[in-house]
């Protein structure tokens, strides 16, 4: 059976190219890069080309690239290091209610064993302006956390201004640009901490990497033998290079991909719209990387197996989330515990193709029309 | 995806009547090599550079354009055909959602046949902007000036002045070798000399096993941010050890800086003359330290066959260490690796040395057979943005 997989905001085929950066540095690039001997060293020219690479790309200096292994550890650290340094000046930190939970159990750490207080903000009308994030800043706020694009519908928020209105107040601003990076247009010059996942651009799990400006001063969360500044831990050479190559070739194509996934992203959404009890959450301004929809009267739980027996593989709320028997980010969206309990979200890669989108459409309205007849639940 | 333009204005170039072409040609040449990595195309027409580029790549261009000796100033402009509803228009379009209170306007009429005189053209355009949009006319101290140039075939409009660097294109002087040690001075010395349109390559004195191979990284990483005014260039890494050891063994030790520095002369001296280049660079500030003193300086000049210039001669520390901030080198600089100069320092060395005494010691030494060896064995590193080892890797 073939496998229509539309589940990439969870995670992304490799590229071959990048595959072959890994076996290549793992085979010819083993010593440690921040060995004293002439392998090493060599090696450590490697690890800086790469940084550099990724750096140029990003328009940000080679010292503010930091490699983690992956977009948790990137926002753990963006959020607990600057807590941890910060908290003497202010333990009030501003979030919103579309955060991944990597963020939000952070926070929930940060409130039980430090006392901090959170302040998560709601959309209304479907966005989150710079003047919602302000109005609720105070004195002692240090940080306004918050994801570029939601992970479940793919809400674009307005990242750039609010990290723009935040400057003057001296608050930092970090943004988890895990499903935007590499995808859609971000302008950082005005944000302090960014996380990077590199696996969901086609590049390899377990790499990832946070954007730190020099100005910004954080905590280091893993201590030792300081191979860079923040970040202890031996430099794993095969997945900076990987990240290197993936963030270049994501960028050098993004608009290509943008505007063919964006083809796609409409065409589904004018076609579900045509399907009786199924409603889009998703609204423009939106990534058309992510499609969130919910269907009504229906056991959701029933209709995603089924779907999956097909081989067609989307997802029922995000796959990182626990087992809530409802989305919050999709009732804060919609008000519908209806709609916030039967979402479910598809995501496109630049491999997707119509012809999987048309077999996705045909399946799911037989198999809703199968769960709806069987009543099962 | 949006297009933008930029026009790029020389400073002094026009003052050079009759090499102005070579002049020019050596800059468009020093702005396209600067610009390879961004997909843009450059031009020369009449007395000015211009450049195409994605708009999205504003940033990086404005960045690498601020860092090309010989441009003057360079500005992001509209064009537009010439006619004078239509220069209002697109005028008005340009500089109507500007946070300014105050504006003028001021025109250069290159096309001589245009119907308007300057004046007016300011007058009318001025007024259609008073008129539209929220912006006052002030033409003592405007809060933004709207340059119009009408030319032959179309009118630029253009407000946002970047200022360049000045100077001379690179390597419309000629070229030299930089005594590049790793501290503070000579990066500096070397972005100065390029100011003055003269390129560079570099030299390196090293001590292995006793300097760290982080002294030769450090210089590396030095040569990457100079590379951005220089452009690509030789860096030579000399091994000195050998030779430092032979000299450890004169016995006025007090005389053993004079000296080991006049056999590095002999050394880039040779390179020099090989190379044919013009000068050798060095990071010397008169009075700085006992091997910068006037008389030090008159011991090295005697044994090299060229000018030794130095371009900080005359300034003080914290200027120079201002340079190398803004040239982003400082903080390399400062890395506290031991270099070849520092791993041998004799008590107290001699500050004004004697020429008279200098040869009497070198009398004791063959310089002519530690200068071949040193030489058979240089290294010479391309120091290039491209970075051909690991690009397939990347």
């Amino acid at each position: 059976m073939r496998q229509i997989y539309l589940d990439n905001a969870g995670s992304t085929k490799v590229l071959s190219e990048v595959l072959e950066s890994f076996n290549q540095v793992a085979k010819s690039y083993y010593a440690n890069p921040s060995a004293n001997h002439d392998l090493g060293n060599n090696n450590n020219r490697l690890y800086k080309e790469a940084r550099k690479q990724i750096a140029s790309l990003c328009v940000v200096k080679d010292e503010e690239v930091f490699f983690t292994s992956g977009a948790s550890e990137s926002i753990n650290t963006a959020i607990k290091g600057t807590a941890l340094y910060h908290m003497k000046r202010g333990k009030h930190i501003v979030t919103t209610t579309l955060e991944h939970a990597a963020t939000n159990e952070t926070l929930i750490y940060l409130q039980e064993r430090f006392g901090f207080e959170v302040t998560y903000v709601e959309p209304i009308n479907g966005e989150i302006t710079a003047e919602m994030i302000t109005d609720v800043t105070r004195e002692d706020t240090i940080l306004v956390t918050m994801s570029h694009v939601h992970s479940e519908t793919g809400m674009i928020l307005a990242v750039e201004d609010i990290a723009k209105s935040l400057q003057i107040k001296g608050i930092i601003m970090h943004v988890d640009a895990c499903q935007s990076f590499g995808k859609i247009p971000l302008d950082i010059k005005n944000i302090d901490l960014v996380s990077v996942s590199f696996h969901k651009m086609h590049g390899i799990k377990g790499s990832g990497m946070l954007i730190k400006k020099k100005h910004v001063m954080i905590d280091s969360l893993i201590h030792g033998g300081n191979q860079q500044s923040l970040r202890s831990g031996t430099i794993p050479l095969e997945l900076v290079v990987c990240g290197a190559k993936t963030l270049r070739i994501a960028l050098e194509s993004r608009d290509v991909n943008y505007g063919q996934v964006l083809d796609l992203w409409n065409y589904t959404v004018d076609n579900l719209k045509d399907i009786e009890g199924v409603v889009v959450n998703s609204t423009l301004p939106n990534s058309p990387y992510v499609l969130n929809f919910s269907i009504r009267d229906i056991n959701i739980s029933a209709f995603s197996r089924l779907m999956w027996q097909k081989g067609i593989y989307i997802a029922a709320k995000t796959s990182c989330a626990s087992s809530d028997s409802y989305s919050k980010s999709i009732y804060s969206i919609t008000s519908d515990m209806e709609l916030a309990s039967n979402s479910l979200r598809i995501s496109f890669s630049k491999f997707t193709t119509i012809a999987e989108i048309e077999t996705f459409l045909e399946a799911l309205k037989v198999a809703i029309e199968m769960v709806r007849k069987n009543n099962c639940g | 995806m949006d297009k933008m333009n930029i026009l790029i204005k020389y400073g002094e170039l026009t003052l050079k009547k009759k090499n102005t072409q070579n002049f020019k040609n050596m800059l468009l040449r020093n702005v396209r090599s600067a610009l390879s990595e961004v997909n843009c195309e450059v031009s020369l027409a009449y007395s000015r550079m211009y450049v195409e580029f994605e708009s999205e790549d504003f940033l990086q261009v404005q960045e690498i354009l601020s860092s090309v000796y010989g441009i003057h100033s360079f500005a992001p402009y509209v064009a537009c055909e010439n006619d004078i509803d239509v220069i209002k228009k697109t005028a008005y379009e340009c500089v109507k959602d500007l946070e300014y209170e105050t504006f003028k306007v001021e025109t250069k009429r290159k096309n001589k046949r245009f119907e308007l005189s300057s004046i007016e053209i300011s007058r009318t355009v001025g007024g259609y902007i008073n008129y539209y949009s929220n912006l006052s006319v002030d033409i003592h101290s405007p809060d933004v000036t709207v340059f119009l140039e009408v030319r032959n075939k179309e009118t630029l409009i253009y407000y946002d002045e970047y200022k360049g660097l000045g100077g001379l294109p690179v390597g419309s002087s000629g070229k030299s070798l930089l005594m590049l040690s790793g501290g503070i001075d000579s990066p500096v010395a070397g972005h100065l000399i390029n100011k003055r349109g003269v390129r560079y390559d570099a030299i390196h004195f090293t001590s292995p096993p006793y300097t760290a191979k982080e002294s030769v990284d450090k210089i590396h990483d030095l040569c990457e941010k100079l590379q951005v005014y220089n452009g690509d260039f030789n860096l030579y890494i000399v091994s000195f050890t050998k030779v430092q050891e032979e000299l450890l063994q004169m016995r006025q030790i007090s005389y053993f800086m004079t000296i080991m520095r006049r056999v590095m002369y002999l050394i880039a001296n040779k390179i020099a003359l090989d190379n044919d280049y013009k000068a050798i660079i060095n990071g010397d500030a008169i009075g700085q330290v006992a091997s910068q003193t006037l008389e030090s300086m008159a011991a090295i000049d005697s044994v090299v066959d060229l000018p030794v210039i130095r371009p900080l001669a005359v300034f003080d520390k914290l200027e120079v260490i201002k340079i190398a901030k803004k040239i982003a080198t400082y903080d390399i600089s400062i890395r506290p690796f031991e270099d070849c100069c520092t791993v041998f320092v004799p008590d107290n060395p001699v500050i004004k040395p004697k020429m008279t005494e200098v040869a009497k010691i070198e009398n004791h030494f063959n310089f002519e057979e530690m200068i071949e060896k040193c030489i058979e064995s240089i290294e010479v590193v391309k120091v290039t943005t491209e970075n051909k080892e690991f690009s397939t890797l990347l």
